[in-house]
């Protein structure tokens, strides 16, 4: 029984992995369409970017870590951005003059779950007041 | 051993989840009472992990480079268990919407745009990492776009989880309330 729920389990992680990548691979083909045009500005003209299989290559760009080297397969034109770990670019622990941040995002995630619990209660209420009434109403 | 036995009122997969362990009886029918309950407590502690943890690392002007990318990824394989252990309400949903009048449509809409939300901000988020995978040796080509999609993502996705957390309150309070009070914790044993 028990190696059954397992193997469910790994069944289902496994579908789930699945749906995942799809999505994954829905971003990718978005990225590579027209559309990915609505949600990244058109670069400005002129810029002096080198266009490879017809993009312009300036938009990609790889991050290295210091004393990182570059790996091969990099297309020719890719923007290399040295991540300055010493300059706090990398902060590891919290920034406490950023607390308010925090509060905000707490308060937005409050009223958003509040309303939807207003609006629940609200909708069963109603729900239960008309199956009451149409169950106390005497037949025609 | 005794089995749990699901609850009439759920037989026919509605989702009155008022009950504690009701949803785990029905997705689990040959589970007993203990495997329900420590199913219960998964589910609730890693979706309170996930609610959590999403707001902490949406804040990246709070948590720096290093916090959010980590805990980006803690939630990324928190968010596939979660997915995995409530996979069997995804298919009987599924099935339930082809009826005419099937409930649930705003649930299953809400979660399916949580699903597509979440999967690209993680995803996004792995794309134009700085600070988790180039620790890892790891160095992706990137693009402007997988910056674009993760700030998007992450705004739709913050309005969708406290959506999601708000429909299913009752279950949330029920479970909540055995599990963080003395008198529940004794009335479950």
């Amino acid at each position: 029984m028990r190696f059954w729920r397992s193997l469910k389990f790994w069944r289902h992680l496994v579908v789930v992995g699945f749906a995942v990548a799809v999505v994954v691979a829905l971003g990718v083909v978005w990225e590579h369409s027209s559309a990915a045009g609505w949600i990244t500005p058109p670069p400005p003209p002129n810029a002096g970017r080198v266009a490879v299989n017809g993009r312009p290559a300036a938009n990609r760009e790889i991050r290295l870590p210091p004393g990182g080297k570059l790996p091969s397969g990099v297309p020719a034109g890719t923007r290399v951005v040295h991540i300055n770990q010493s300059a706090g670019d990398q902060g590891m622990w919290f920034d406490l003059s950023q607390v308010g941040n925090l509060t905000h995002t707490v308060e937005v995630v409050a009223a958003v779950m509040a309303w939807v619990v207003v609006y629940d209660v609200v909708r069963r209420r109603v729900r239960k007041a008309r199956r009451t009434a149409s169950a106390s109403s005497p037949e025609t | 051993m005794p089995m749990a036995q699901p609850p009439e009122a759920l037989k026919d997969g509605s989702m009155d989840d008022t009950g504690v362990e009701s949803l785990a009886e029905v997705q689990n029918p040959g589970l007993t009472r203990r495997q329900i309950l420590a199913k219960t407590r998964l589910d609730f502690w890693l979706d309170a992990f996930i609610l959590a943890g999403y707001v902490f690392a949406y804040c990246y002007d709070f948590t720096g480079d290093f916090t959010h990318e980590w805990l980006g990824l803690a939630i990324g394989v928190a968010f596939v268990l979660h997915l995995t252990l409530h996979w069997d309400w995804v298919l009987r949903t599924t099935r339930r919407l082809l009826r005419p009048r099937g409930q649930d449509k705003l649930i299953y809409a809400v979660n399916l745009a949580l699903l597509l939300a979440m999967t690209l901000c993680i995803a996004s988020g792995v794309m134009i990492s700085r600070a988790a995978l180039p620790e890892m040796g790891v160095f992706l080509v990137t693009s402007t776009f997988w910056n674009r999609l993760h700030i998007l993502t992450a705004e739709i996705t913050l309005y969708l989880v406290p959506v999601h957390v708000g429909l299913r309150w009752r279950w949330i309070v029920a479970v909540g309330r055995r599990l963080l009070t003395r008198a529940g914790q004794r009335a479950s044993r």
